[in-house]
């Protein structure tokens, strides 16, 4: 495996421990507060990426993020999140320690599995999951906002999983953009088949970029949407699932 | 009695053009992928080409089946697989099958994605299809599509048989192991079974126009 850090060189210290993941979805039958396809669905009333500004679009949002905070109410009666208190953490791994002593942002190659499996290490009570890429213009314009969520709510919970889907060849440009954006910490760069990474991530993922998945702290699946969000979206969705009140910032 | 039919009136065409309003499909929201078997919808939509002609799916479809493939300029999914589309797209408009490439981005969010450098880039690499401007991308939602490239494959009968990317490798074509879309044209024109009719592949987001 190569670690990218600011420049290739060998993966420091052990081996990342691998955990066979058989379905990702496997508990999520009877977990997943709302299914995805109700998620894709009212995607555009729920996104705030687009200025449409008229009186029945901010109507028709407001009556579709009612009802999806409502359902999501009373999933998470059902099923609270568990804020995990012990393990390891991304805070933790060698790479992330290189980067704080200056190396610069850390991009390691993941597959899909790998990915899931960060998002089941244990410590998180919110992980966030975002595919992007340099050309992709609205994962650019989102970045900024994921990278404060970060900051806000990194002590509270909340894990941030960057994965980069730029062709190999593209690696220095990521670099330089996430150096851009202020990334100290361990990021991603999607490795394998599109197919088998899209799908093992989400079925009715389609591709298209960006794609944004919130994982509870047992890595069960609680959000999913492929288009721009901003910060306003991503933190009552990441609060939603820490199970606090908006405004506990800090 | 009659005011109060009339207010009555007044509030149910509310009611209804509210109701009406909300389950709408419009520009830039996503409608779920089009269903194996469907027809192409928006099919008469007349479409600008880059010869300045006008063409609708309708216009285009062949004898043997019609090739739809939701494309664009700017995307690097795009550009990796150019070639592919032009070489694919030529080749089977040879056999009976219509194709149409078609531009669905708002050029305004990437310039590059402009009638002009359509016109280049059609001549550039020589695709003998149209690559036309979806001008509303009224069609791409009609067909749920989210991203560039993308492609959906009717048969002869009009009916989708194949939908999603064009083979598993775009940076790397001499890499490519399975080629999905030619690997469905020819099990379509065989009269098989396609291997594999639903496929992905990573690619960029449509830029749909906020509305029309």
């Amino acid at each position: 495996m190569v670690n990218y850090i600011g420049s290739k060189v060998g993966r420091q210290g052990p081996p990342l421990p691998r955990v066979s993941i058989l379905s990702p979805f496997a508990d999520r039958a009877d977990s997943t507060p709302i299914p995805a396809r109700t998620v894709q669905r009212h995607r555009e009333a729920l996104d705030c990426s687009g200025p449409p500004g008229s009186i029945m679009h901010t109507l028709h949002r407001n009556i579709m993020e009612t009802l999806l905070v409502a359902a999501s109410g009373i999933a998470m009666l059902a099923c609270a999140p568990h804020p995990g208190n012990a393990g390891p953490s991304l805070e933790e791994t060698p790479a992330l320690t290189e980067a704080k002593q200056g190396a610069g942002p850390a991009v390691e190659p993941a597959s899909a599995e790998d990915i899931l499996r960060e998002v089941r290490a244990p410590g998180a009570g919110a992980v966030l999951v975002n595919i992007w890429a340099t050309w992709c213009m609205p994962c650019r314009e989102e970045f900024p906002d994921l990278v404060r969520m970060r900051r806000d709510y990194g002590d509270q919970g909340f894990r941030l999983i960057l994965v980069s889907a730029d062709f190999d060849s593209e690696m220095p440009e990521v670099l330089r953009f996430l150096n851009e954006q202020g990334v100290d910490f361990r990021t991603y760069i999607k490795t394998g088949k599109d197919m088998e990474f899209i799908n093992s991530l989400h079925e009715d993922w389609t591709g298209a970029l960006p794609a944004t998945f919130i994982y509870d702290g047992e890595g069960r699946l609680k959000h999913f949407w492929q288009e721009k969000a901003n910060y306003a979206t991503f933190e009552q969705r990441v609060l939603e699932v820490l199970n606090k009140p908006a405004g506990t910032r800090g | 009695m009659r005011t109060t039919y009339r207010i009555g009136g007044i509030a149910l065409a509310a009611v209804l053009a509210v109701s009406t309003w909300l389950s709408a499909p419009r520009a830039g929201e996503q409608q779920a992928a089009l269903e194996f078997g469907a027809r192409p919808p928006q099919s008469t939509v007349k479409m600008q080409n880059v010869d300045d002609k006008s063409f609708s799916i309708a216009d285009v479809a062949g004898k043997k089946g019609t090739l739809v493939i939701f494309s664009c300029n700017a995307c690097p999914w795009v550009k990796a697989w150019e070639d592919r589309i032009a070489s694919v797209g030529n080749a089977y408009q040879d056999r009976g099958v219509g194709v149409i490439a078609i531009n669905s981005n708002d050029p305004e969010q990437n310039s590059e994605d402009s009638f002009e450098v359509m016109k280049q880039r059609a001549k550039e690499k020589g695709f003998a299809f149209p690559y036309v401007v979806d001008m509303t991308s009224e069609v791409a939602a009609a067909f749920g599509a989210t991203r560039t490239p993308e492609i959906f494959l009717f048969d002869g009968n009009n009916e989708l048989v194949y939908h999603g990317a064009i083979d598993d490798n775009a940076k790397e074509p001499e890499k490519v192991a399975d080629e999905y879309l030619v690997d469905a044209l020819e099990a379509m024109l065989a009269g098989k079974p396609i291997p594999m009719r639903q496929t992905k592949a990573i690619g960029c987001s449509i830029k749909f126009r906020e509305s029309t």
